[in-house]
């Protein structure tokens, strides 16, 4: 029997692109059937609802809280997929964080970055 | 004296230069709100518009077809969705590109004669461009909904929020639309997949013209309440913001300029301005996304709709820098790169828009006039941000993402433009 677990974070904000890549890494946890972190709008709700995701307790949630939404195969895999999806929550930098130098492709858009470059 | 080449050279570069001029002198206001049939006079009974290049029923993916059959019913053409779908395939309705009658889409696009439309007027040039109001998230036609509550949001937008929108918008001189695009790029806005400044601000300025002609309160909570809560209303007003900028370019004589870029779900189309209204076409490809939850990328329709006109006039992908989230739903994209994306697309566009500037760009304008020499030169194609929907009909929007715009339909119309011009 699949357990479904929910914990909802009053007063927290967080991109929803940001929230879709943790999603998806929640998902791929073993025995996790299926995840979503998302922002309580009433659309999302519906999405959750839909997806089996919502618990009961979990509809009062608002456009202003964080719903962390676990199916899981039993209870163990869905609160160990809780907890990590917490500490995600804690640090959601996605790896990357340098500034990158693009390097122009053609020589017309180089001259654009650099217009006193000496070409001819 | 010139070589012919170079005469052909120097002609594209003079044609270019007017495409331009225009585009960035474009001032488009939007102005009301009417029913489609005042908006377009040619939209008969049985008409349906829809959004890319043309397409026949029998081409057409799954939430197209779900969107044609619900809109069939909202307008009392079949009594049922499955009586649509006959009628549908039998031939009964004339199926049309919108952007064949100034008006555009988002997603399937659907233009029928009892929908209200936003009219952006082009002060510059004295023309107009119709879009749909948008109908929310979740389960809505643009993604191919097409069940009651669908067709009972499409009526209170006909019967209630289109008609008021009207009065409202009467009662004051329109709103500029440009000032207020400029702004939503400094709030992460970049108009496609992010509207919230934007929405935000135009509800700011509505709101008092609302307040003013609307005198049952509860009727006017539910429509500030409905706008509010819609993260994506702005996106409809700034696609017919784009058709009202690209439609005064799209005929002149020897410009390489894209003056439209839109798909249907099948195909994806493009035209380009010395070619006047002849599509370029190369089948549709798959965004790159990330799925809600219960969906993936086995339920995924390919791109649609009309909504990159907007990419077309600089904005979404090619203003990726102003909403570096976005960036996130691409690969290994991170948001530290978005202004890469934007950069790069400087390299198929002619100019910058010195009125639409992005702050993390150090002010750079974004990036305005797509050249289809450039496109093909260096095989950089448009990138666009997108929603994605269900292939199946009647399901809705299952996630977001990016996609690219085919590099055949700028070989295609570059190889016209040649023969058209002479050039062997």
């Amino acid at each position: 029997m699949s357990k479904i677990v929910n914990r909802v974070c009053a007063g927290l904000f967080l991109d929803s692109v940001i929230l879709m890549q943790i999603s998806r890494s929640i998902t791929l946890l073993e025995g996790v059937e299926d995840a979503a972190l998302m922002i309580g709008t009433p659309s999302n709700l519906d999405l959750l609802d839909n997806a089996k995701l919502l618990a009961r307790a979990s509809r009062k949630a608002t456009g202003g809280d964080l719903i962390l939404a676990v199916r899981a195969k039993d209870e163990t895999a869905a609160a160990s997929a809780l907890a990590k999806a917490e500490i995600l929550l804690e640090r959601p930098t996605v790896g990357h964080t340098g500034t990158t130098t693009l390097r122009p492709r053609t020589l017309r858009s180089a001259q654009d970055i650099l217009p006193t470059a000496n070409l001819p | 004296m010139m070589t012919r080449s170079e005469k052909v050279g120097s002609n594209i570069r003079k044609a270019n230069a007017e495409t331009i001029r225009r585009i960035l002198e474009a001032k488009p206001v939007l102005i009301d709100v009417v029913p489609a049939s005042e908006a377009i006079p040619a939209l008969q009974e049985g008409m349906i518009l829809h959004a890319g290049p043309p397409i026949d029923w029998g081409n057409m993916c799954g939430p197209m077809r779900g969107a044609v059959a619900g809109i069939a019913v909202f307008e009392g053409w079949a009594t049922d969705l499955a009586e649509a779908e006959q009628l549908a395939e039998s031939g009964a309705f004339s199926l049309n590109p919108n952007h064949d009658f100034g008006a555009v889409g988002p997603m399937t696009g659907m233009t029928t004669l009892s929908q209200p439309v936003l009219v952006v007027e082009n002060r510059a040039s004295g023309n107009h461009a119709f879009c749909t109001i948008n109908e929310g998230l979740g389960k809505v036609m643009r993604f191919g909904g097409n069940d009651a509550s669908v067709l009972k949001r499409l009526g209170w937008l006909r019967d209630t929020l289109g008609p008021a929108l009207g009065v409202a918008l009467r009662a004051g001189k329109g709103i500029e639309l440009k000032p207020l695009v400029a702004r939503g790029l400094t709030m992460g806005d970049e108009m496609h997949q992010r509207n919230l400044g934007c929405s935000s601000l135009l509800l700011r300025t509505l709101a008092p013209d609302l307040a003013r002609t609307v005198d049952d309160r509860t009727a006017l909570a539910e429509m500030l309440s409905f706008i509010g809560s819609n993260d994506q209303f702005f996106l409809n007003l700034a696609m017919a913001l784009g058709k009202a900028i690209m439609d005064p370019v799209c005929d002149i004589e020897c410009s390489s300029v894209v003056t439209a870029m839109t798909r249907n779900g099948t195909d994806f189309g493009i035209r380009v301005s010395g070619l006047g209204d002849e599509w370029f076409t190369a089948p549709v490809e798959m965004p790159e996304g990330l799925y809600f939850p219960g969906f993936s990328a086995d339920d995924a329709n390919p791109d649609m709709g009309d909504s990159t006109i907007v990419e077309t006039i600089g904005l979404g992908g090619f203003a990726m820098a102003a909403a570096p989230a976005v960036a996130g739903f691409v690969g290994v994209g991170t948001p530290s790169i978005a202004a890469d994306f934007t950069r790069t697309m400087g390299e198929i566009t002619l100019t910058q828009n010195p009125e639409w500037t992005i702050p993390a760009l150090d002010y750079q304008g974004v990036p305005t006039g797509i050249d289809i020499r450039l496109v093909v030169e260096t095989g950089i194609t448009p990138i666009i941000n997108t929603g994605i929907a269900h292939r199946k009909p009647g399901i809705g929007q299952v996630g977001a993402g990016v996609v690219k715009a085919p590099l055949a339909c700028f070989e295609l119309a570059l190889k016209a433009l040649a023969t058209r011009l002479g050039v062997r």
